[in-house]
């Protein structure tokens, strides 16, 4: 599901791939024995060129901001998609994921909050749910 | 003395070995201290990694964790196991002990401090958000137009336990779809 990034965030998340040299060469993993919080995959695409680096947990400040800001993407993305299709077929359904746009915005973990905005609009102004 | 302490406030005290801390936190109850340590920091989202405040008290940041909440007073008691002081957040009203107990006061002290940090984590996250464009980084010389940029993480047992975001860096004209987003929450799956 495409959707957009600002030009800002573009910027900067490119910016901090620039930092990680675009993957090359960079070992990002923290290497030691710890839970596992998930693969992670970067990957930079130029053309012909591709490189990627995966790990589980790193302590790679850039790698970090990077992930902080892909997470926080996918988090508002996850709101807005699950919101819109309840909006279709089960509008009480909603409540729980507001509330979850609200501490989120509230604790500045999505990145382009206004992006919700006209979505939540629409709610207000629907007399039905 | 702790526990007398908090029965006579009446805090609610709960008890948790080590090991139980431990295979909250890290997956595994023989993890080292250093293992702890990575761990409360990937799971409080913090900038550095926090310090073990007592030798003795290696759950000073864990315990919370591993009870559910991260703003309850902490502190350990007797040889070997770790209480939890449950009754208000950090913050809102004295710890209810008495002054002689000093170590207590130090691991709450260190926990204003980490969650501090946190705390500021948020608020450059924010600030950031609140730059504008031109305040932002300029741009690097060497990216090309069609350049792409994907994070994928996976991780069975999340929800979504799947996902791939693939933006794109060409900006002139300014683009309708500069990102896809893919999840797969269990069975569900949409591209």
């Amino acid at each position: 599901m495409p959707f957009q990034v600002s030009a800002a965030w573009r910027t900067k998340m490119f910016d901090l791939a620039a930092q990680l040299k675009h993957f090359q060469g960079q070992d990002l993993d923290v290497h030691r024995k710890i839970a596992n919080l998930g693969e992670k995959t970067f990957r930079w695409e130029s053309g012909p060129k591709s490189t990627r680096q995966k790990f589980n947990y790193t302590l790679n400040s850039a790698a970090s901001q990077l992930l902080q800001i892909f997470e926080g993407l996918a988090r508002q993305q996850e709101h807005v998609d699950l919101i819109s299709r309840r909006n279709e077929i089960r509008r009480l359904g909603n409540q729980r994921r507001l509330a979850a746009i609200r501490i989120g915005s509230h604790r500045s973990l999505l990145p382009e909050p206004q992006r919700v905005l006209p979505m939540l609009d629409q709610i207000a102004g629907d007399s039905a749910s | 003395m702790i526990l007398l302490a908090a029965a006579q406030h009446g805090v609610l005290v709960y008890s948790y070995a080590p090991r139980e801390v431990k295979a909250s936190v890290a997956g595994h109850g023989h993890a080292g201290k250093q293992q702890m340590q990575l761990m409360v920091r990937a799971l409080l989202s913090m900038n550095e990694t926090p310090e073990p405040w007592m030798p003795r008290c290696l759950g000073g940041g864990p315990v919370p964790l591993a009870g559910g909440t991260v703003r309850r007073r902490v502190w350990a008691a007797g040889s070997g196991h770790i209480s939890e002081a449950a009754r208000a957040p950090l913050g809102n009203r004295s710890t209810g002990l008495p002054n002689e107990i000093d170590q207590p006061a130090q691991l709450v002290a260190g926990c204003r401090a980490s969650y501090r940090r946190d705390e500021d984590f948020l608020l450059r996250l924010f600030l950031l958000i609140a730059l504008p464009p031109w305040r932002l980084a300029p741009r690097s010389p060497s990216r090309s137009a069609d350049a792409k940029l994907t994070f994928r993480r996976v991780f069975k047992g999340s929800s979504p336990n799947f996902i791939e975001i693939t933006v794109r860096e060409d900006s002139m004209p300014p683009p309708m779809k500069s990102a896809s987003w893919t999840r797969t929450p269990g069975r569900c799956h949409s591209r």
